[in-house]
């Protein structure tokens, strides 16, 4: 006890761990290293899986590729028709009438196709005292 | 220096590297074994970590550059891979890592590959109540007997440092110790 409350490190002969290691246990030890180091090999990617997925994006753009344009010949035929057939079509489809067209207009069409007729009053007095024989038939 | 040079080469090289790490093996596994022991306390653990990190240090022997010395990349391998042991035990008992080696020193008296006496016990329960970075200051230099340069290179602390850091570890110790 009176060397424990005295106790220092640097007097006291050097105190070992303590710790025991099995008898014989590096006789061992590096051919079971050695033996899991051959289990943990890195696994090896078969060149027949890597030409597979090779394949299979070559497979995707060949897709893709023809997706693309079949889709954009397929969308823009949806959404307009072409202007010249349109005319065509109607031109030969004798069995429409100038009243099933007229049908089809609205009020903006007719607007919109209306000629202005807003001539002013000097060009028509212009247009009279030129041309002495249209009298009559303001007149009349 | 050299010769680390040439040995490290045959150890990267396909055709020579079994044979250079069974080289590696039989010069380093007693002095790893000790250094993983005295953090991890018990043999089956020390086992199993020890092999851990030979793995580890064939994995990565592409990655190791030859800034440090094979020795102390090595004995840097092995520190993590103890330190790294003791906390995922310590978390699967659900315990912190100092009450698991307080528990492992307790339990010491009992294991048959500890033979050491009050003194040599003391000494343990001491170490053990000690911050992390002087515990392993004091084994290094105290159980391992390294010089302050290798245990500078293995763990990145100036010379310095690593002495204060040792006075302050038998300060403690030797307190523990006339008071417990």
């Amino acid at each position: 006890m009176d060397i424990m409350k005295t106790f220092k490190l640097e007097n006291e002969p050097k105190i070992k761990s303590g710790f025991i290691i099995p008898e014989s246990y590096f006789d061992h030890f590096s051919e079971k290293v050695m033996q899991q180091l051959t289990k943990e090999e890195p696994k090896v990617i078969s060149l027949f899986l890597r030409k597979k997925s090779w394949l299979f994006v070559a497979a995707a753009i060949i897709g893709l590729g023809l997706i693309i344009p079949i889709y954009n010949d397929f969308s823009n035929h949806s959404s307009e028709i072409d202007e010249i057939i349109l005319e065509n079509y109607i031109a030969n489809k004798s069995d429409i009438s100038d009243t099933d067209l007229a049908n089809l207009l609205d009020e903006e069409d007719i607007q919109k196709m209306s000629i202005d007729l807003d001539i002013e009053d000097k060009s028509i007095e212009n247009e009279l005292s030129i041309n002495s024989n249209l009298e009559q038939y303001i007149t009349n | 220096m050299l010769q680390e040079k040439e040995f490290i080469k045959e150890l990267l090289n396909p055709k020579t590297q079994n044979q250079a790490f069974k080289k590696l093996l039989k010069e380093y596994q007693k002095p790893l074994y000790n250094h993983i022991r005295t953090i991890v306390l018990n043999h089956d653990d020390t086992d199993d970590v020890l092999q851990n990190t030979f793995i580890k240090v064939f994995q990565y022997l592409n990655k190791f550059k030859g800034e440090s010395k094979l020795f102390s990349w090595m004995y840097r391998i092995a520190t993590n891979e103890a330190l790294t042991f003791i906390n995922k035990k310590a978390k699967i008992n659900g315990i912190s890592s100092e009450t698991l080696q307080n528990k492992t020193i307790d339990n010491l008296k009992a294991d048959i590959y500890f033979d050491g006496d009050e003194i040599q016990f003391k000494l343990q329960k001491a170490i053990v109540s000690l911050p992390e970075k002087q515990q392993l200051v004091f084994k290094m230099k105290y159980f391992e007997e390294l010089k302050y340069e290798e245990i500078s290179e293995i763990l990145g602390t100036s010379v310095g440092a690593l002495k204060a850091s040792y006075h302050h570890a038998v300060k403690k110790i030797e307190t523990f110790v006339k008071t417990n």
